[in-house]
């Protein structure tokens, strides 16, 4: 009897713990706009087009002002249950890897391409990035601040909260006395609307793009091919019906030779309760396609965290 | 007389059902920026018709702003959010929010008002708005509220 008592309570504890979906990632990282301004920029060769990036390394390692403000965020997030991702940590394993990297190009000869900022990405895994900037502003001996912090959606780039505005012009108060009130002060509408985010991931799900598309091969599949009397195009809408919140997608442009869905609302966790991503959600539709009666083969490609591709027709 | 008898038990319904609802009439304001970690500095107006600050009402008045009014924007600082969201949470769990104002009166642990901050205006006879800037401890207030399932904290259901 107590053996049975304790296999009910371990199998009802581990249910919950595998119903909860994952605790989103966060990452403060200054804007670019901020970065431009204090010459915290770099330029990177993008296949033979020259561009201009933030300099986050330079930044982190020098600006004294950004390190106390990420450093404010991070315990006040921290004191409601988010601990940030570092951004200097993950610099420093970024260049780890990029040492790794070049190990790998010079044994085989090809290098792996790879932008700063979707090496950040890559790395850091975040799913929302605060966007921090600020402006100390002067009007003869007084200063104020303006102070700007938005959550980026790293999946679909929307803006997801925001606060932004100028504090009280000082005539005494040090600069970073000034940052500190206007961190202080908005953080709580900052959270606040960060919680109708999360309110809405659960109740509607997580929001991605899915684009497929079509080999041009000589399988002779796209996407007007017809199986059992419905084009493949109207099997993958179903589906799609069936697997997303509510049923809920939109369906920007489509042609037989390629779909493009937005506003895809993926859930936060799959049937047995594991923490479901766009990958994972698009690898369901792939696998689906390969069983009989389509028995499509297909390849799927990530594009950042919040867009999947289902190429059919080959792997 | 019939007019005498009905003016006086509307008076006493009236002052009956103010002590029933319980809740000071009041405005919230900001009271200006602080970089006080975990605290709000907020202004109150309480209604009265004495002229004596009542500083539990003012202190109650700060709390009920902060929970479910939110705090307008003045002194430079931006309007706040209520914490609780709207006053119909205070109807979703009124069992919890009766103790908290009125048996226990756990509101208090959570507002003090900043001395020689009171400032009277008459409005009309018998009738006056007195204010006072109160601090309001809202982070603590935020995490109580959360442990006792009163409201959802950002990593819940993560």
């Amino acid at each position: 009897m107590k053996k049975l008592t304790l296999i009910i309570t371990f199998a009802i504890i581990s249910a919950s713990m595998f119903s909860q979906a994952r605790k989103p990632e966060i990452m403060v990282v200054p804007s670019d706009v901020w970065c431009n301004s204090k010459g915290y920029i770099q330029t990177y060769d993008n296949q033979g087009l020259v561009e201009q990036i933030p300099d986050y390394k330079k930044a982190v390692k020098t600006d004294k002002e950004l390190s106390n403000m990420i450093g404010k965020i991070s315990n006040m997030m921290a004191d409601r249950g988010f601990p940030l991702v570092d951004l200097s940590a993950t610099i420093s394993s970024i260049e780890r890897r990029q040492a790794e990297d070049e190990l790998i190009t010079s044994k085989q000869g090809a290098a792996i391409a790879e932008s700063p900022l979707d090496q950040l990405r890559r790395t850091a895994k975040a799913d929302i990035i605060l966007s921090l900037d600020w402006t100390v502003n002067e009007n003869g001996p007084k200063r104020s601040v303006t102070y700007n912090l938005q959550g980026l959606d790293a999946y679909t780039n929307k803006v997801i909260a925001g606060v932004q505005g100028t504090g009280n012009p000082s005539l005494t108060a040090e600069t970073a006395v000034l940052l500190e009130e206007a961190v202080v002060s908005n953080m709580d509408n900052f959270t606040s609307r960060l919680q109708d985010y999360f309110d809405d991931l659960f109740a509607n799900g997580r929001e991605v793009v899915v684009t497929v598309r079509v080999f041009d091969n000589s399988a002779g599949i796209d996407l007007d091919s017809e199986y059992d009397g419905y084009l493949l195009s109207e099997i993958i809408d179903e589906w799609m019906a069936d697997n997303t919140v509510n049923s809920r997608f939109g369906k920007s442009d489509a042609t037989e030779n390629y779909i493009n869905y937005h506003q895809v609302r993926i859930p936060l966790y799959n049937e047995k309760g594991r923490s479901m991503d766009t990958e994972m959600f698009v690898r369901n539709l792939a696998r689906y396609l390969r069983q009989a009666p389509y028995n499509i083969p297909s390849k799927v490609m990530m594009r950042g965290l919040g867009e999947a591709i289902l190429i059919l027709g080959d792997k | 007389m019939n007019r005498k008898i009905t003016a006086v038990i509307l008076s006493i319904s009236l002052a009956i059902g103010t002590a029933i609802a319980g809740s000071p009439q009041f405005d919230i304001e900001c009271g200006g920026v602080t970089a006080k970690e975990g605290y709000y500095l907020v202004k109150v107006w309480v209604h009265s018709n004495k002229k004596a600050p009542d500083d539990m009402a003012i202190r109650e008045a700060a709390v009920r702003g902060v929970l479910f009014r939110g705090v307008a924007p003045a002194e430079g600082c931006q309007s706040l959010r209520p914490i609780a969201g709207s006053q119909t949470s205070e109807d979703q769990h009124a069992d919890y929010f009766n103790a908290f104002f009125n048996t226990e009166k756990k509101y208090l642990s959570y507002a003090s008002i900043i001395s020689g901050s009171y400032e009277t205006e008459k409005l009309k006879k018998k009738s006056y708005r007195i204010g006072a800037k109160v601090m309001v401890a809202k982070d603590q207030l935020r995490r109580d509220l959360e442990n006792a399932g009163i409201i959802r904290g950002l990593s819940t259901g993560f």
